[in-house]
């Protein structure tokens, strides 16, 4: 008895631990445009930047058209030939490995031309299709930081996360229990 | 610790997952059922371990418990281990469901060969030589670990020199902390509930 109130009191402690917010393991990969050149960045779930981290860019056609290592920051900027589709692949040491895709730029611009029906007559088409597009790369750069943290908060548990686990395993156990009384019983 | 998916071949995801399945039978098997809240409660430390990060040395590394758990459970660490590595790749996608085969082995097995090694030493009547073991079975199990995952990546194919070189330099703080929390966990344990490592009485 003695024994289980002393494991109760070291389980509390390693939750308190864990809301101080020390997570473990897992690599993310966040890529965005910054005009023609593509950012990668790379941490692992608890916010450290990975470091000479191998990152691998596929076309959509599956080719491999850039390989690199992040620095220092877990950063790695390059610059693709084709604004297209890409596959970010980071490889980690100790066998991590994450994969992102990048999609183009304003991938959907083809809105623009049919929205422009309903402006005044003053401006033109082609000065619509610009404003348009400045304003969806001050957006998409205001817009930045909040999905990079958004990534972050998504590769970090959380307690809720935790404690399910503990009631799973609490789960399995009775279940293991039950199994074995059927077993004892029959035999 | 955790290999992510599509990281190994085939065949090594293939054979680790065969290497489990045969620990873990052995380990239901083998646990009595007085044992079983025992389990579940050392795959819960298990799987709350991965979470606590130790902020030294050169990458991002945490707590795996491996040799603790080997020591109290023996052979049922294989199931142990399973259910934690499953939990934390459910929750947390640590690893992955298709690796979970071959890094339940490269966990529970050096856990399971530090027990055979350093059991007697922890179980018996000396109490310096029991921490002394303790220790060294958290170091040891931590090692082994780092070295089964640098071999099932030479296995796929990467370098093994650089990736165990990688996978050591980053532990070295998680062997020394996990060396000390089972040194003191053991000299606990002998303390308040012996029976729970085996110690005769």
């Amino acid at each position: 008895m003695k024994g289980v109130v002393i494991l109760i009191l070291i389980f509390s402690f390693l939750l308190f631990s864990l809301v101080g917010g020390a997570w473990g393991h897992r690599v993310e990969v966040f890529p965005y445009w910054e005009g023609d050149e593509v950012r990668v960045e790379a941490f692992f779930s608890d916010g450290t930047p990975v470091r000479n981290g191998s990152i691998k860019v596929y076309d959509p056609q599956g080719k491999l058209i850039f390989r690199g290592q992040t620095d220092a920051e877990g950063t790695l900027g390059f610059r693709p030939p084709k604004k297209e589709t890409l596959k970010i692949v980071l490889e980690a040491s100790m066998g991590h490995r994450a994969e992102a895709t990048l999609s183009p730029p304003g991938a959907e611009e083809g809105a623009v031309g049919g929205t422009a029906h309903d402006a005044p007559p003053a401006i033109s088409r082609g000065d619509i299709g610009a404003i348009k597009r400045a304003v969806r790369e001050a957006v998409a750069e205001e817009l930045r930081p909040i999905i990079a943290e958004l990534v972050r908060r998504q590769a970090r548990p959380s307690v809720r996360d935790v404690i399910g686990g503990i009631g799973w395993i609490i789960g399995l156990t009775g279940l293991w229990f039950y199994f074995r009384a059927r077993r004892d019983r029959g035999g | 610790m955790h290999i992510s998916e599509g990281v190994l071949s085939g065949q090594v995801l293939a054979a680790g997952a065969a290497l489990s399945a045969a620990g873990v039978a052995v380990g239901l098997k083998r646990t009595s059922n007085e044992q079983i809240p025992e389990v579940a409660i050392l795959a819960s430390a298990f799987f709350v371990a991965s979470l606590i990060h130790v902020p030294l040395g050169p990458t991002s590394v945490h707590l795996i418990l491996n040799g603790l758990v080997g020591l109290i459970l023996g052979w049922a660490t294989f199931p142990a281990i399973l259910v934690g590595l499953f939990l934390q790749a459910l929750l947390f996608q640590f690893g992955g469901l298709t690796t979970l085969g071959v890094n339940t082995f490269n966990m529970a097995f050096p856990g399971i060969v530090c027990w055979w090694i350093f059991g007697p030493m922890v179980r018996g009547r000396r109490p310096r030589l029991a921490l002394v073991g303790a220790f060294f079975c958290g170091v040891l199990a931590v090692l082994g670990a780092g070295l089964l995952v640098a071999l099932s990546l030479y296995l796929t194919g990467k370098g093994f020199e650089k990736a165990a070189a990688a996978v050591l330099l980053a532990h070295l703080p998680v062997m020394a902390l996990e060396g000390i929390l089972t040194a003191f966990t053991v000299a606990f344990l002998r303390k308040v509930k012996p029976d729970m490592l085996g110690v005769k009485r």
